[in-house]
């Protein structure tokens, strides 16, 4: 472990300018005997420039999923150099885990010179609300640097005035967090973000919530069986961008096993390109007119040719397709498959009715409907990018209904399921996982959810009425009208809100108009820098350790500490307790014990699969390895010790082709469909799903007269019909020609890293165009270009690309705002800065279906962002 | 003895780990490359494929980087590691010109060059160089160019894709399981 005092303060750049110092040092004293034409013989071959270091199992935490192995090399008080798995040989049976571009960065984070290290109050800020606050310098003002005594004591002060005045309701943020339960309580808010309208209780139609990740119910099949799958349809899917640790080498395995891929998508995307996929490009947003159409041709195929639809799956195994197989609870008479052919409204959804919506070929349309037909083994697996747009309500439906109409669940080779994170290919029953610290229990004293980007404005009007319906991610209830006060306070805890939700120019304003703005915050993030008192926290490396919150089926990771906190920066808990015991409060009642006997506890509680099917323990932990872990406990019996936990960075358990741990989604219930029902009120996949319909419809969201029980195509909020003047698919085009979408970008994870220089180096984060649709517009490629929306305008440098579909323009996620308070142009292509908060049908957040204008920028043209100062220096304090 | 790289195209997804495990193992600020990888389309739309290259120091057979070095800084080692020691050097910057693979970098503070020595010092502990270990698609492997040639088969390409320089002028060692669509001169850069 290394001292924060060997770390400079421009931390990993001067550090690592030490060891190639002295590297270089170590050469001249071999070379200083001889002459210079000597010395090219006597030359010292390279050593390693980390050997007689630590290599230390380093935390790689971020909400990319991915659960990879880090492994950092520490010598002389520094780390010198970062690994990935390199604990085992490797094979696609038992493959190393090995990380991604963005983790191999991780140093430029934790020691990154642009750490915030010491507490920060805005200059212009002062407690007491009002003017006091002068909140329109948020964002603009200067910082000083001020003692942790000072910083908790203004921001108690502050919180316990609001408290006082205002109640819980007075406060705002975005996700639950232990120690503001304890400390006044506040407003949630909700979103759609990661799964879009599968957040939508999607088990009231039979899937599992948000249709992923849940282990033994998991929808998609082990990785193994990927390759008995003919074909693969990768719909709405870039894993090696989403997920791209181990998961993608699954892919490639069917690949080169014959299967064959089909990706369906706006962009021919990295994955689709690598694994030589047949590319259906599709226009964000639009894909459940596609799946209409497809569902048309396969009916049209089937009566025509026989063979393509398995009705038998269909009757046995869903509701709501058709007259015959109706739901008891149905209230409307009415189904998908007359709905399909044009019985209600005289439209029959051929493929001609949906090229001009999606822009897909009818010839294509009828080549998907025949590959999609019950003949072949077909995996349909989605990702959730389709989901995150206006008018997508209903896909989740209409997704599981096209599988099912060729029968693809249940059986080797078929699924129909989603892929994400650390499990995408690879469904079934996590094989090892962590234990769970047992702290109090807390709970927010009030219960009311607001819609996140509605709530900018509730903000800025001093408060207002909100129709809320959850205040949980993806956990929706009947709506309960709400009356709001005034919001004074945001805190911003462990979010990226302000950057990473829609509706960010509003959300900008927003934080202008309270009385106060907490953020506890690593550097200068989008949430610090529109605060008034930043308090500087530890990243996992300056932690005691842990597993991190997501999970990987087969590796469970286990990270240690790495430094001591640099400079002052404590941990969530630290300044927690401090918080709740400036207002006066028992700190107990969040924290109860040292964050060693939570990692204790974790450890202590961590299971391996049994050949049995059952969960055992896995560590083995002495009385001498608690006393290590500055914990409390009973000894026990496991398969490993600490050390084999520590040296291996986690557990990975071993997997072989064959294996007793395959696992095929739907498998129990479609082989005994009544023995094995599914949660819906049927029992069964509901393509016609009265409850989530009636849901809903109970929020009174606008637009909600367009929908039914049943998937229908929905003209959303904004979407493709917007880019005409009239809303009219073939009319004139109006002032935002362009559909825009927002694909995740390898830079980031989603906000995270966005700061690190080797990465915006190596990923420059331009504006992606169509090369017709740039030539048109006399932009060339490396152009600084405007991009214009309704609600905001940023610009960025074009990326000319034949693999995106005309019409259509990407804005990666995640970009930090960098606003010109001169022009309210944004310089860094931040996503949310172009999108507002229209919402219609449940509210979900249209982050791939907005509409824009895209221009030549006639001002000066953007540089490189890794020739960017950084936004915080550590040196300035 | 020859020593290079075999890349497996067909594997690469442009994701540019490469790119960032050498700067971290060279310890390379920003603006300095040993490493890096481009991706390619070919093709107009809807009709595209593309794929991806991993370019670095090819220690090649007849390295013109170590022939033209006025000082000799530039040396074979015993396994055919194009090697610089860069004590000698002297910054005139001949090698970081002649190279057609661009590879020799220019460190204009120190006034020396710097090369790619394809992780000699961690190949000597047995472990891999630092892009072959930390590629997450497995699309990059460094040895013994025969016995990569036998292990890969003989329909490897040596270094002819059209991205590249022609490969008589140095006779890199690298062999390239290639895609078809890599020899198609009408490339275009994917500058995502």
């Amino acid at each position: 472990m290394i001292s924060s005092q060997a770390i400079s303060r421009r931390g990993f750049i001067e550090a690592s300018g030490a060891v190639v110092a002295g590297a270089a040092a170590l050469s001249m004293v071999g070379c200083s005997s001889g002459t210079t034409l000597q010395a090219a013989d006597k030359h010292e071959l390279p050593t390693d420039p980390a050997k007689d270091g630590e290599w230390v199992s380093a935390a790689c935490w971020h909400n990319c999923g991915g659960r990879c192995m880090n492994k950092v090399m520490v010598k002389d008080g520094a780390v010198v150099r970062q690994k990935t798995d390199d604990t085992h040989a490797d094979s696609i049976d038992y493959p190393q885990q090995r990380g991604c571009v963005r983790g191999k960065a991780q140093q430029q984070q934790c020691f990154g010179a642009d750490r915030i290290l010491h507490p920060l109050k805005r200059k212009g800020w002062q407690p007491g609300g009002g003017d006091n606050s002068n909140g329109q310098m948020r964002g603009k003002d200067e910082w000083e640097v001020i003692s942790w005594d000072e910083a908790i004591s203004l921001a108690s002060q502050e919180i316990k005035r609001i408290s006082d005045e205002y109640g819980p309701t007075g406060f705002y943020c975005k996700a639950n967090n232990a120690t503001l339960n304890v400390l006044s309580g506040y407003v949630r808010g909700w979103d759609t973000t990661s799964h879009g309208t599968y957040t939508l209780n999607t088990t009231l139609m039979g899937l599992t919530a948000t249709d992923c990740g849940t282990g033994a119910a998991d929808t998609a099949n082990d990785r193994f069986d990927l390759p008995n799958a003919d074909y693969i349809v990768m719909w709405s899917s870039n894993p090696t961008w989403s997920a791209p640790g181990t998961p993608f080498n699954y892919w490639l395995a069917a690949r080169d096993a014959g299967t064959k891929f089909i990706c369906i998508d706006p962009l021919y995307n990295a994955s689709a390109q690598t694994l030589g996929a047949d590319w259906v490009p599709v226009r964000p947003g639009t894909d459940m007119a596609l799946m209409f159409a497809i569902a048309y041709e396969m009916m049209r195929l089937d009566e025509a040719e026989g063979n393509i639809v398995d009705w038998d799956f269909l009757n046995t195994c869903t509701v709501g397709f058709d007259a015959d197989h109706m739901p008891d609870d149905a209230t409307v008479d009415e189904n998908l498959k007359d709905y399909i052919l044009g019985a209600y409204d005289g439209t029959p959804k051929t493929p001609e009715w949906a090229q001009p919506i999606c822009g897909v070929e009818p010839a294509k349309v009828t080549e998907l409907a025949r590959i999609l037909g019950k003949q072949n083994k077909v995996m349909l697996l989605h990702n959730y990018g389709m989901a995150r747009c206006n008018g997508a309500e209903m896909l989740p439906q209409m997704y599981i209904a096209l599988g099912a109409m060729g029968g693809h669940m249940g059986k080797s080779g078929h699924a129909t399921a989603s892929v994400y994170h650390a499990n995408a290919g690879n469904g079934g029953a996590r094989l090892v996982t962590a234990g769970a610290a047992s702290l109090p229990k807390t709970s927010d004293p009030i219960t009311t959810g607001v819609r996140q980007p509605q709530m900018y404005e509730i903000i800025k009007n001093g408060g207002g009425h909100t129709q809320d319906v959850a205040n949980a991610y993806g956990a929706f209830h009947a709506a309960n009208p709400t009356e709001l006060g005034p919001i004074k306070c945001i805190y911003h805890m462990t979010d990226a809100t302000l950057q990473t939700s829609l509706n960010q120019k509003e959300g900008i304003e927003a934080h202008r108009a309270v009385d106060f703005v907490l953020t506890l915050a690593q550097f200068m993030t989008t949430n610090a820098r529109y605060s008034d008192i930043v308090l500087p926290v530890t990243t996992e490396w300056e932690r005691c350790g842990g597993f991190g919150s997501y999970t990987n089926r087969e590796y469970l990771e286990f990270y240690t500490q790495v430094t001591k906190p640099l400079g002052e920066a404590k941990t969530d808990q630290e300044i927690g307790k401090l918080l709740i015991a400036g207002v006066g409060k028992d700190p107990n009642l969040a924290y109860d014990r040292s964050e060693e006997q939570q990692l204790y506890e974790q450890i202590a509680g961590c299971k391996v699969m049994g050949d049995d099917g059952q969960m055992k323990t896995l560590v083995t932990l002495t009385a001498e390895d608690i006393k290590s872990l500055g914990a409390e406990g009973t000894p026990q019996e496991g398969v490993i010790t600490l050390q084999q936990l520590k040296d291996g960075a986690g557990y990975q358990f071993p997997r072989k082709k064959g294996d007793q741990y395959g696992h095929i989604g739907f498998k129990d219930f479609v082989d005994d469909p009544e023995g094995h029902p599914l949660k819906s009120h049927s029992g069964k996949l509901e393509i016609y799903c009265q409850a989530r319909y009636d849901l809903l419809a109970s929020f009174g969201f606008p637009g909600i007269e367009q929908y039914k029980p049943y998937p229908t195509y929905i003209v959303p909020v904004v979407g493709y019909e917007s880019t005409f003047v009239d809303g009219k698919i073939g009319g004139a085009k109006g002032d935002y020609p362009f559909l825009m979408f927002n694909p995740h970008y390898l830079r980031r994870s989603h906000s995270v890293f966005d700061n690190c220089p080797w990465l915006r180096e190596t990923w420059a984060n331009p504006v992606f165009m169509a090369r017709s649709d740039a030539e048109s517009l006399g932009i060339e490629d490396g152009d600084t270009v405007l991009i214009s929306t309704p609600h905001g305008q940023s610009i960025r440098h074009a990326a000319l690309l034949d693999i995106l579909m005309p019409g259509i323009v990407g804005v990666p996620h995640g970009a930090w705002v960098d606003v010109d308070e001169s022009t309210g142009i944004d310089h860094a292509g931040s996503d949310n800065y172009l999108i507002g908060s229209e919402y219609a049908g449940m509210g979900v957040s249209g982050y791939n279906n907005q509409i824009c204008a895209i221009s030549k920028y006639s001002g000066a043209a953007l540089g490189r962002d890794c020739d960017m100062p950084a936004r915080w220096n550590a040196d300035e304090a | 003895m020859s020593v290079g790289f075999y890349f497996d195209m067909t594997r690469c997804t442009g994701c540019r780990a490469c790119q960032v495990v050498c700067k971290d193992k060279n310890r390379l600020e920003v603006g300095t490359l040993y490493r890096e990888a481009h991706s390619y389309s070919v093709g107009s739309f809807p009709s595209v494929q593309a794929y991806s290259y991993s370019f670095g120091c090819n220690h090649c057979e007849d390295p013109i980087c170590l022939k033209n070095c006025p000082v000799g800084a530039i040396y074979k080692a015993e396994d055919g590691t194009v090697i610089q020691d860069q004590s000698k050097c002297i910054g005139c910057r001949m090698c970081v010109m002649s190279c057609p693979y661009g590879q020799p970098k220019y460190f204009p503070e120190k006034g020396v060059s710097g090369k790619c020595d394809g992780c000699y010092g961690l190949r000597q502990n047995g472990s891999d160089p630092a892009c072959v270990a930390g590629c997450p698609n497995r699309a990059l492997e460094f040895g013994d160019l025969d016995k990569l040639r036998v292990e890969h088969g003989p329909e490897l390409d040596d270094g002819s894709i059209v991205v590249l320089p022609d490969p008589d002028e140095t006779h890199p060692n690298v062999l390239i399981k290639a895609k078809d669509c890599a020899f198609d001169e009408g490339y275009r850069e994917l500058t995502w």
